[in-house]
This record gives structure tokens, sequence and C-alpha cells, in this order.
């Protein structure tokens, strides 16, 4: 290829671009939309925040201020935690507003999270909220659409085209030309959006991990809407006229933006679905009382229990025990739920894997498919970091039920007598929950299939574009 | 021959020979089909759900009634018979509705069933079994559910301006504007035929096919002519507006690429721009109720009333009495109930404001929806299927009413049917009847969905069809006018 043609080609792109005063307002529009979008978000990350932060405190106090009471009623009485947004979900919500933020941690149970603010009961709310991502993933490749299919589709861009061959420029030379011209843009508007997303994150008091999550996940952004660009100018590459250029992309845009990713998280649900609050319920259960029974009577199982911690203590008498029995019983059968949820929920969490490993595979119709993920698991706002907040939950819930139980075994006296004692001073070992988010590395660990799905589609449709430059001169 | 008729045939000859439009339909009857059955497995799993729920509910209550029976056969001076109405467990449900796949809407918002029994608080009656309502994974609900109302509402539209956004300008490509307008005929009467015959036939396919695939999907259900009725109007009239979207922009634009632009760019402005702005006043205007502030105010008042209950357990521990006749007994539970009801209404201080909240909430989000005609065929489909926010908003106040007239019954029926048995009062124990809006409740918002469809078409068909009289529709080499 000629390297000076390719500049000659890409300078006099710049340069009708440059002067395409269409081009210049829609981009300054979207760039502004985007911003906006941003910007919303941001404040209302900053309200759900505080409110986040006023309920923890709220949260506290009410634990605090039981005072002296019996431990186990305590932990029936139980605590909450409150989920914060991501900073990023700023950008892209993911499923932050479907996922639940707040969990109640309580004794022999492990809840499901609660508190979804996507879900306000409106018909509004069955509708795309507006947000930066969604800007970028929706309407950015439909701009593209609408900015390039008449590239070389047309009557007046043939002519152009058949003048430019015959002055002995290659067809290839023309496409990567408009390629890296019209590339440049989408460029720089994602740069002017990092650049205009910077005193957001800095007001959200982000740290340097977080701007590197923005390059990353803008990373995507610029493979994925690349892509859509090659596909654009070789679909107008190869078709004579613009109606059917513009005909096809624009069904092109629809099934792989509108119907694929919709449809492939509602078949991998249909494929492998997920129980029923109910199912789930009664499996873990029966599951807890088959443990706690062990192929008994469910009559007998106090005298059972009785017998089990005398054994483990090696006494006789449950009067000779050096801990109170209730206590050690209250520990073990925590153990016992603890576990039996753990495994069921682990099943659960396993039927969503499978489901996102499914619609992976949806992939191959729809870069976007491949885009969400990366884009929502850097954002910090995807299954797997609401998963990392349910397992620190949960993980606090039984420490905190714990605390208390160990306190009836350990100070509990072997008498009727109710025992009351001052739980904050009990649980203050265990200290406040801290929800951890997930390394940038694990992000990277789970998902580098993505990134490769978009660096394919990069590829893929760069050779496609390339091929239908190709066909060019025979069509001229 | 009549030209305008000349004009129809010719456009229906054309519409035929289009392989598109079939491949088309074809693609429109699969994702119909997929998004029904879709729905359907929705409905049949919330049914499933509810027959557990209530399966469970009688196996409790047969389980108490027949505890009481034997006590009563056993000892029938006992008072544990009197009681027995307190400890009856119920499980209002809110039904769904033959029509529920049509659009699940709402349906994962809201809860669908309450527990409890006459001495149980009516705080957290609806925690049991809807507290997380749905184990479904987050990422599947954040995509949106894939039902028919999804279909109807975005790619309805689509399929109708993908067979009609070049209904004039393909004229205009092709050469023939100036000789069609030479019939002697009105350019209005000519847009109209050609509007019939391309977007009529195509209009009612795109409506059958979706009734069709609903009327599979719930053929063991009681069918709903008047829903199936309704379902029909909405479509007609948005598909109707969307086709005099066609229109309006085919007198405008220049050739198909713009038109089909503008068709595009009016389509993602009224489903994804003017939703998501209306989302954003709503929040704005009303902002939903905090969940979390709602939770924390709930264990303060949790906690005050645990606190007094144990002062008064101290107090009260020493006059407590052994006798366990049945009217000391029945004593017994009605303090404890009046104790309750007293407790329930410091949480109703609380829990009223929340949700009148969510109410005023909802409220502003429906009365924004008459701004856009894409948000009130949701609406339309969501109150058709009986998935949407004021029906399972209703649910909740009938059940909180249902609780309370289930307590009164529980401490007065000893007093007015003193002979009862236990299996009197299991035979004669209320039962919980959804009731559904009637009267202008139930046919205001549809009619206003209506009026507003309707409204919107009048606007389009005065910009597009006064477009055509002021501007020509073709212009010929010479400059002349058509």
């Amino acid at each position: 290829m000629n390297h000076s043609a390719l500049f000659a080609v890409v300078r006099r792109q710049c340069v009708i671009v440059s002067r395409d005063s269409r081009l210049r307002m829609l981009s300054a529009i979207f760039l502004l939309a985007c911003v906006a979008a941003f910007a919303s978000s941001i404040a209302r990350n900053a309200s759900l925040s505080t409110e986040a932060d006023l309920a923890r405190i709220d949260d506290a106090r009410a634990w605090a201020d039981q005072g002296s009471v019996n431990p186990h009623s305590a932990s029936h009485f139980g605590r909450y935690v409150f989920k914060t947004p991501p900073v990023l979900s700023a950008f892209d919500p993911g499923v932050f507003d479907y996922a639940g933020t707040l969990v109640r941690l309580e004794s022999h149970q492990q809840s499901v999270a609660s508190g979804r603010p996507g879900n306000a009961g409106t018909t509004l709310s069955g509708f795309t909220p507006l947000s930066a991502a969604s800007l970028l993933q929706v309407l950015a490749p439909l701009l593209i659409i609408l900015l390039g299919f008449g590239a070389f589709s047309g009557r007046q861009a043939r002519t152009l085209l058949e003048q430019e061959l015959g002055t002995g420029v290659s067809p290839y030379t023309l496409l990567l030309g408009q390629l890296l011209a019209l590339g440049a843009v989408v460029v720089t508007v994602l740069a002017l959006f990092a650049l205009a997303a910077v005193p957001g994150l800095i007001s959200a008091r982000s740290d340097g991990e977080q701007f590197t999550r923005l390059f990353l996940m803008l990373g995507g952004y610029t493979l994925y809407l690349l892509t859509f660009l090659a596909i654009t100018l070789g679909v107008s590459a190869l078709c004579h006229s613009a109606r059917r250029s513009l005909t096809t992309l624009v069904a092109i845009w629809v099934c792989s933006i509108l119907l694929i990713p919709r449809v492939a998280p509602a078949v991998a649900a249909n494929i492998h679905p997920a129980p029923s609050v109910q199912q789930f319920h009664t499996e873990v259960n029966a599951a807890v009382d088959a443990v706690m029974d062990d192929g008994g009577n469910r009559d007998d199982r106090p005298q059972r229990l009785r017998e089990m911690v005398m054994e483990r203590f090696d006494v006789d008498d449950i009067d000779d025990l050096p801990v109170n029995h209730t206590g050690v019983v209250l520990e073990y059968s925590e153990d016992v739920s603890t576990d039996v949820y753990r495994r069921h929920f682990a099943d659960l969490y396993d039927i969503y894997d499978r489901q996102l490993a499914l619609q992976r595979w949806f992939s191959v119709a729809s870069p976007l498919i491949a885009l969400k993920p990366w884009s929502s698991a850097l954002a910090g706002s995807d299954v797997a970091a609401h998963r990392a907040f349910l397992s620190d939950a949960e993980d606090y819930r039984y420490r905190y039920v714990q605390a208390l139980n160990r306190d009836i075994a350990i100070n509990r006296p072997h008498t009727q007598a109710e025992y009351v004692a001052d739980v904050a001073q009990i649980t203050s070992v265990v200290g406040e929950f801290q929800a951890s988010a997930l390394p940038l590395s694990a992000v990277a660990q789970r998902q580098w299939p993505d990134i490769l799905v978009l660096g394919g589609w990069g590829t893929a449709s760069l050779a496609f574009a390339l091929w239908c430059a190709g066909r060019l001169r025979r069509a001229v | 021959m009549n030209a305008w008729v000349h004009v129809l045939r010719l456009e229906l000859r054309r519409v035929a020979r289009e392989r598109s439009l079939l491949w088309l339909m074809l693609l429109y009857m699969l994702i119909a089909g997929y998004a029904a059955w879709t729905g359907g497995a929705w409905a049949d799993a919330r049914r499933e759900a509810q027959a557990f729920i209530a399966e469970e509910t009688a196996g409790a209550r047969n389980r108490t009634v027949a505890r009481a029976t034997e006590t009563m056969e056993q000892n029938p001076q006992s008072g544990f018979a009197a009681t027995l109405p307190f400890g009856v467990l119920y499980s209002p449900m809110l039904p769904v509705q033959p029509l529920a796949p049509l659009s699940l809407g709402q349906g994962d918002a809201f809860p669908y069933v309450a527990t409890f029994h006459a001495l149980r608080s009516a705080q957290g009656m609806f925690d049991r079994h809807s507290l997380g309502i749905t184990l479904e994974n987050p990422q599947v609900l954040s995509a949106g559910r894939f039902d028919l109302a999804f279909v109807i509402v975005f790619l309805f539209p689509l399929f109708l301006l993908a067979g009609t956004y070049d209904i004039w300008t393909q004229e205009r490509d092709l050469g023939t504007a100036g000789f069609i307008l030479s019939q002697p005929r009105p350019p209005v009467a000519i847009l109209a035929a050609k509007l019939l015959a391309r977007g009529g036939w195509l209009l009612i396919a795109l409506i059958l096919i979706p009734l069709l695939a609903l009327l599979a999907v719930t053929a063991g259900q009681p069918f709903d002519a008047r829903g199936f009725a309704h379902a029909v109007l909405v479509m007609g009239l948005y598909g109707t507006f969307w086709l005099l979207v066609a229109v309006a922009v085919n007198v405008r634009a220049r050739h198909s690429a713009q038109a089909a632009i503008a068709c595009g760019g009016i389509w993602l402005a009224l489903l994804f721009f003017v939703p998501a702005m209306l989302s954003a006043t709503a929040n704005l205007v009303r902002p939903p109720p905090s969940q979390a502030g709602l939770v924390n105010d709930l264990r303060t008042i949790e906690l005050d009333i645990l606190h007094g209950r144990r002062q008064q357990q101290t107090t009260e521990s020493s006059d407590r009495t052994t006798s366990a006749s049945s009217n000391t007994l029945l004593n017994t539970y009605r303090s404890h109930l009046a104790r309750i009801e007293s407790e329930d209404s410091i949480y109703a201080e609380v829990v009223e404001p929340f949700r009148g909240q969510q109410v005023a909430h909802l409220q502003v989000g429906n009365n924004l929806r008459v701004l856009s005609p894409a948000v009130t065929v949701q609406h339309a489909l969501e109150r058709i299927a009986g998935n949407e926010g004021n029906r399972a908003i209703s649910f909740q106040r009938q059940a909180q009413e249902f609780l309370e007239s289930q307590r009164h019954f529980a401490s007065t029926y000893r007093i007015e049917n003193p002979a009862w048995t236990a299996s009197d009062h299991y035979r004669n124990m209320p039962e919980f009847s959804f009731r559904e809006s009637t009267g202008t409740d139930r046919h205001m918002p549809f009619l206003v969905d209506l009026a507003t469809l309707l409204l919107f078409n009048l606007i389009t068909a005065v910009i597009a069809f006064s477009t055509v009289r002021r501007q020509p529709l073709f212009t010929d080499d010479s400059g002349e006018k058509h």
C-alpha cells in the first residue's frame, strides 16, 4: 500500500470531516448528552451514597440502643447492610438498579437483597434509562451508520469514487482513509468525554484505579465503535444504492443492538431457569432439617442435640458442661444453616454463570453482548460485583451471629432464668461492615474473553471492510 | 378506471412483489412467538408459585383446625377452640390475569402474596413470600423482559416503518412521482390510497401476529374478549400513529435515504429519549421513597415496641393467671390482639407516608405517559395484562383491609356464634377475594390512553396532510410544482 497516498486520503478526509457541519453538530450534541447523563448520574449516586451512609448510621444506632437483651433475640432483630453505588456506575449502572441495595442480616438465614432503585413500579421503569454507557452502546453506532452509510454508496458517491479510482488510488487506501478519518472523530469524542468525566470522578473521590478502569472501559468502547464504523463503510462499499446501504445497516443495528441483547438473556434464563423464591426456601429448609435431624425424627431433635453436645464435651450430665448447652446448639445450628444456604446460593450463582456463559455465545452475533459485561465489570456494577457484596455481607452476618451465640455458650448460666447481655458490646469485636470491591486483576481475569471477542469483531469487521473495498473497483 | 383504485392496485401489486416484506413478516412471527412464550412461561411460573403457597397455607390451616378439633373432642371446655381463628393462616394473593403474558410490566416490582394470621403484625405481611420477589439473575432483569409488550411498543413500529418509510419517496427515487400525480385525483387521495394499500395490510398483519401468539399461550385460561378487544384498539391506534409518521416524513423528505433517517430518528426519540426524560422528570418531581429510610424507621419503632413489651412483661408477670378457661384464654388473645393493633398503628405512621410517596411517584409517572405514545401504549398493555403498579398497590390495601376484617372476625365470632365448633368456623372463615377496580377507576385510565393515542394520531395527521396542501409532492425538471 502506498503510504503517502493513504496519508493524503486521510488528510483530505479529515478536512472534509472537519468542514462537515452536520457531523460537527451531531458529535457535539452526542458528547453533550453523554456528559449530561454522566453528570446527572454522579449527582444521583451521591444522593444514593448519602442515603446509604445515613441508613448505616441509623442501623448502628438501633443496634446499640437495644442495650441489654437476650443475644439470640438480638440476632433476630438483626442488622442491615447497605450498598453504596460504585463510582463508575455513574457511567455504566449495569445491574446496580436491579440487584438490590440492602440486605437483612439475621440468624438462621441468608436473605435476598431487596430495595431495587430501578424497579419503582411505574410504566416508565420499562424503558431504558439514559446513561453515558447506554448512549455509547445504543445511539453511537446508529450515528456512525447515519454518517457513514453514504460514504461509497449512492449516485453522488459513486461518481466521485470513479474519479478517485481513476487517479490510480487503490480502493483499499480510500477505505482505510475514510476509516481513519471517521475513526479519529470517534476517538476524539471518546477522549473529550473522558476529559469531561475527570472533574466528576474527582468530585466522587475516585482513586487512580477508577481512572484506569475508565480508560480500559473507553478502550472497549473504541473497539466497539470502530467495529461499527468498519461494518458501515464495508456495507456502504458493497451496496450500490444509498437506500440499500442504509436499510442493511439499520437492519444490522436493530438486530445486534436492540434484538439480540434483549433475546439473549431471555433465552439464557429459559434454558437455565433460576428457581422461584418459594422453591429455593423450601429446598433450603428441607436440607437444613435433613442435617439437623440426621435421618431421625424431628421431635427427637432436642434430645439428639443435647447428646451430641455432651459427647463433644465428654460429660454425662448436661449440668456438667463447661459451657451453656443452648449456646452450643445455636452455634451448631447456625453452622448447619449457613453451610446449606451457602451451598444453595452457590448453586444459584452457578445458574447465573451458566446463563452468562450462554449469553456470551450470542456475542458472535452482536458485539454489544461482549461490550456490556466488559463495561459493567470495570464499572463495578455487574453481577460479579454484586455477588462480592453479598458474599461480604454473608461473612459479616455469620461472624455477627456466631459472636452472639458464643456469648450465650460462654456466659449464660445453667439456669432457666432469662439471660440478657449488652449485645453492642458483644458484637463490637466484629466491627463495622466493609464491602470490598473486586480488584482490577480479578475483573481482567474474568472478562478477558469479552475483550477478546471485541478484538475479534474489530479484526473481522476490518477484514470485511477491506474485502468490500476490493469489490469497489469492479462495481464502478 | 378510477385513478384512486388504480393507485391502490398498483401499490398492492408492488407490495406483493416485495420479498423483503415477507422475510420481515417471518422474522416478526418468530419474535412475537418467542415473546409470547416467554410471557406465558412467566405467568405459569407465577401461578405455580401461588399454587405452592396456597397448598402450604392450606396445610398449615388443616393442621391448626385438626389440633383444635382434637382438643375440643378431648376437652369440650378447653379454651383452645375459641382461639382458633387467631391462629389460622391466610395467604391473600394477587390473581394472575388471563392476559398476563401480554405484558409482564410491574409484575416483579410489587408483592403478589401476603401471609398472616390475626395475631401477627401487619408489618411484614408481604415479606415472607415477596421480599425477594424473584431470584432471577439481575442481569436478566436489567436487560428488560422480552415480552409481547416489548414487541408491540418497540418492534411493531419499527416493522411498520420498515415497510412504509419510503411510501412516497420511492416514487421520487424511481421518477414515477410526476406520472402518478398527473392522475385526476388530489395528492392527498393518492397518498391515502398508497397508505391504505401498503400500510393497511401491514398493520393488520402486524396486529394479528402477536394477538394469535397471545391466544396460543393463553389457551388454557378463560378467554378475555374485552382484553383482546382493548389490545386490538391500542395496537390499531399506535400503528396508525406510526403510519402517519411515515407519511409526514415522506411528504417532506427528498429521497428515501433521508426519509429513513428521519423515521429512525423519530423512532429513537419517541422510544428512548422521551421516556428517559419523562422518567427523569418523574424522579425529580416525585422521587420514589427510600427503602433504606423505611427499613431504619421501622427498626426504630420495632425497638421501641420491644422495650415497651419488656417493661409490660415485668409489670404483668406478678398478675399472670394459670387458668385456661375459654373466656380467660379468649380475653388474653383479645388483649394480645389489641396490643398488636396498637403497634400496627405506630408502624402505619411510617408505612403510610412511604406508600403515599410510592403512589405519588406512580401517579406522576402515569400522568406523564400522555406525553409519549410509546409510554401510553406500554401503560395500556400493562393494564390489560393486569401487571401494572396501581393494581399491585390496590392489592396491598385490600390485603391490609382483609387482615383487619379477619382480626375483627377472630375477636367477635365467639360472641356472635357461641355454639360454633371448629369445623363450623373452618367453613365460615372469611376468604380473601381480590376486587378488581370498577366503574370510572377501571375505565378512565384506558379511556385516557385511547384519547392520548387519538390526539397523537390527529396531530400527526394534521402535520402530514397539511404539508401535502402547502408543499408540492413533486417538482419536475421545469420547476413546475405538483
